[in-house]
């Protein structure tokens, strides 16, 4: 089977062009840079997507963060107004901005298939990290909202929640985990979770949210 | 070649899931009550049966011996799919209020529906902890997710919501208490899906007859093989991360 075409889009268009180097030979990828929070930015992007490629099969939102943001897990009595407004922007604001561009499309299309990365602290939140819980628990509910004003034009939404996972500034393997099944979140864990949804065989799947946590969430 | 265990092998969901495991490269063992349909669905499946137990999902003892015995047949297993349920064997347990339903139908709900999947694990982590690697997929339902469907054939469901929740529930536990020993286990919830006493085109000549009918947002019923493919997905080495979790293949019903 033919695997999927890509445009992968990320702030920092070095690294996107790093990651489609190490695709393999026969994957067709493109890269663009694009701020998730800008709207403007995420608009054209989504627009010339679909004009060039003639359809957007599927969304994959990824952005976000919390450390990679270059902000710290505090308590919230201690987090100045401006963290968090940057965490929910990035978080969820993002999602919905790209949400917003992209779906006109897959109406048109009568087709399509998005997947948002959440997290396993928007299942059950966390230490230290309330706005980002909050952020990631809007993604998993904004996600089950959208699935009516989706399903009638053939359209799939569903989020995934990650534990301790890799991140582009950390490995996972870090010996800090308390997943049950003895080992953090690894990127690949993610990627295969993913490519499921948006497949065929996840046809009948819209509104959920599969955690792939190890077990954490249930700690 | 892993080998996995199939309780209701022979119903909609269970064959369903036997096929996609098949197509993946399992082999499988179905149990079921119904030895005629049993064979019937061992024979389209071909090859990749490794064996057929006729037996009754609520008889911890029979349960027990087939898993032992396929385990020892097989070298290993590998897996559990626990798709046994059903409500046709079961007086009053559908369509009557909570108050007029009796202690003895709610009995025999939480035996088929809760009781066998803790009967076909009890009998399966033991083997799986031998040999330190093997998944397990229960099949809940949309219903132990949200209580009582909003759907007019679904209300008066209390008691089977519940054992569906229980399934849930156990699934949670079993993985934390399975996960140091390498072992998954996870939930599928269906909507209304297709089943050994209605098919897909009998719910739908239901739906266009009885007119009140909500379908789930995807506007359609959900098929058997939907259900399987999640199930093969979840015993998969691309779920390899995945346990505790309950993915729901309602095609939205349960955010109506």
């Amino acid at each position: 089977m033919r695997g999927w075409d890509l445009v992968l889009t990320d702030i920092n268009e070095a690294g996107a062009r790093s990651v489609a180097d190490k695709m393999p030979q026969n994957t067709r990828v493109e890269t663009a840079r694009m701020d998730v929070t800008d709207r403007g930015s995420v608009r054209a992007i989504v627009q010339d997507t679909a004009k060039r490629r003639g359809a957007i099969d599927a969304l994959v939102n990824c952005a976000g963060g919390l450390r990679g943001l270059g902000l710290t897990p505090k308590p919230l009595a201690e987090m100045p107004p401006d963290e968090w407004r940057k965490v929910i922007d990035v978080n969820l604001k993002g999602v919905l901005n790209v949400v917003h561009a992209v779906l006109p499309v897959m109406k048109a299309q009568r087709r399509g298939a998005i997947v948002s990365i959440a997290a396993s602290r928007g299942l059950r939140g966390g230490k230290n990290a309330a706005h980002y819980s909050a952020a990631k628990a809007g993604i998993i509910v904004f996600t089950q909202t959208m699935v009516l004003e989706c399903a009638e034009y053939g359209v799939r939404i569903n989020s995934i929640a990650p534990g301790n996972a890799d991140a582009r500034w950390k490995h996972s393997d870090d010996g800090s985990t308390a997943a049950p099944l003895g080992r953090a979140t690894s990127a690949e864990d993610i990627g295969k979770a993913v490519a499921w949804l948006v497949s065929d065989e996840a046809a009948h799947v819209t509104g959920a949210c599969i955690d792939v946590s190890g077990g954490t969430t249930l700690h | 070649m892993p080998t996995a265990f199939i309780t209701g092998g022979a119903g909609a969901i269970g064959s369903a899931s036997a096929r996609a495991l098949a197509r993946d490269g399992w082999r499988v063992v179905l149990a079921d009550i119904d030895g005629d349909e049993l064979k019937r669905v061992a024979a389209d499946i071909g090859d990749a049966v490794a064996g057929t137990f006729v037996l009754d999902a609520t008889d911890f003892d029979a349960v027990d011996s087939a898993i032992e015995k396929a385990a020892a047949t097989n070298g290993w297993l590998q897996g559990l799919v626990t798709a046994a349920g059903g409500l046709r064997h079961i007086p009053g347990a559908k369509g009557a209020p909570f108050t007029e339903t009796s202690p003895e139908s709610w009995d025999a709900l939480i035996e088929v529906h809760l009781n066998a999947v803790y009967y076909a694990c009890h009998a399966a982590l033991p083997v799986f902890y031998r040999q330190e690697t093997a998944a397990i997929v229960n099949i809940a339902s949309g219903a132990g997710l949200r209580g009582g469907p909003p759907h007019i054939r679904q209300r008066n469901a209390s008691v089977y919501s519940a054992t569906k929740a229980g399934v849930i529930a156990l699934t949670q536990s079993l993985a934390q208490e399975a996960a140091s020993h390498g072992v998954r286990v996870n939930a599928v919830a269906p909507g209304r899906v297709e089943s050994r006493t209605k098919s897909w085109d009998e719910m739908e000549r239901m739906r266009r007859e009885e007119g009140d009918v909500r379908l789930p947002p995807l506007g359609r019923f959900g098929r058997a093989a939907e259900v399987g493919d999640a199930v093969a997905f979840l015993m998969s080495d691309r779920a390899a991360y995945i346990t505790g979790a309950c993915i729901d293949v309602s095609g939205g019903s349960r955010l109506h």
